[in-house]
């Protein structure tokens, strides 16, 4: 498929909200939000040639985001800091963290750090689901039947509804 | 909290530091990072394949001037270690380059992916021992055979080379254990999550 520069920028311009929000619940750390991001656009601009119009370029770019997402937390993951890695733990200070992501919103604190808590194909679904992303959308995503979709949902929101109730004590 | 009022939450949320890239910024950004992606691989592909052709040039030459039997044994076995690595890490490169990954697939799909990439990842760094640790070690060990050090200084360099050798392969291991293994628990139960809802 042929798209101009224009039209991709267009196309993440509209995007970029949905996009954003994404990388926040698979990035573990705010710093790491920005070059999920980025991984995500050069993504999507190696592989605009093999859209094939099965879907709209919206679900289509939110597929390649998802993707792009569980492998970026796998290589975050693996890198191979052995030793980095056994002089913290040997270390009794704490860990050098990054500064966890936090907004001015306590309950949506609350959802993304209960969305943290799904496995990688809950994280998505529930997240489409928030982004006003339709059953047949989360299906083309996920690769699952459209009344499974809905199935998987409920059993999301029963997970999500017991970690919030419980962080607001009213569980 | 029902999944409405979550929605409802969810749609109120601002993004801080709104990108505003123009269409002329994003083509630059793309690039650069493409460009810095690609030079970031070839530059660790070749340090690895650089390191063991300085082993074979090195051992190499000292198997042909060296009179020690040991020496000369030392020097062969890393030759050939260093060969054997060089080969290792050459057709690992071919296989990532081979099977990249198809971001635009399916979750499904790109799970399974990802989890054939770590289960790969895990057998190289479980097994290290004997593709990596032991063909330079042993090769040490008999190159200090046959050097002229003090049997004193030869057992404490063996030792030595062993303590840190053994330290090595523990720090993969485990990277092994506390890495891969819960990744690869963590996406196995996704895409087991997956096939549940599906039946």
């Amino acid at each position: 498929m042929n798209i101009t520069d224009e039209k991709f920028a267009s196309i993440i311009k509209q995007n970029e909200d949905r996009l954003k929000h994404l990388c926040r619940v698979y990035a573990d750390r705010k710093a790491d939000e920005e070059d999920l991001f980025q991984e995500i656009l050069i993504q999507a601009w190696r592989s605009l040639p093999s859209f094939d119009g099965k879907a709209s370029i919206d679900t289509w770019l939110y597929r390649l985001a998802v993707n792009t997402a569980i492998s970026f937390v796998r290589k975050r993951k693996t890198r191979q800091n052995y030793y980095d890695d056994y002089k913290k733990e040997q270390s009794s200070q704490p860990q050098d963290r990054h500064m966890p992501h936090h907004s001015d919103n306590e309950q949506l604190d609350k959802i993304y750090e209960a969305i943290s808590t799904l496995n990688a194909s809950e994280k998505a679904i529930i997240t489409m689901y928030l982004e006003d992303f339709s059953y047949a959308e989360i299906s083309y995503v996920a690769d699952i039947t459209e009344n499974y979709v809905g199935v998987k949902l409920n059993r999301i929101k029963k997970k999500l509804s017991n970690k919030i109730d419980s962080s607001n004590g009213t569980g | 909290m029902e999944l409405d009022e979550l929605k409802h939450i969810w749609k109120q949320q601002e993004i801080e530091d709104e990108m505003e890239y123009s269409q002329s910024e994003l083509m630059v950004l793309i690039n650069n990072k493409m460009l810095s992606l690609e030079k970031e691989i070839k530059s660790r592909d070749r340090l690895e394949i650089i390191a063991c052709a300085m082993i074979v040039l090195f051992f190499g030459y000292i198997l042909f001037t060296s009179s020690s039997m040991w020496t000369q044994i030392g020097s062969a076995t890393l030759v050939l270690a260093g060969i054997f690595i060089a080969y290792k890490l050459k057709s690992a490169q071919i296989k990532r380059k081979d099977e990249s990954a198809q971001y635009d697939h399916s979750m499904q799909e790109h799970l399974s992916w990802e989890l054939q990439q770590l289960r790969r990842q895990k057998k190289l760094l479980k097994n290290v021992a004997w593709w990596y640790i032991a063909p330079i070690v042993v090769g040490l060990l008999f190159f200090t055979m046959g050097s002229e050090m003090g049997l004193v200084i030869q057992v404490v360099y063996m030792g030595g080379v062993l303590a840190f050798s053994g330290f090595v392969w523990y720090l993969n291991q485990r990277t092994v254990k506390k890495k891969f293994e819960p990744l690869i628990k963590e996406i196995r139960e996704a895409i087991k999550s997956l096939k549940e809802t599906d039946k």
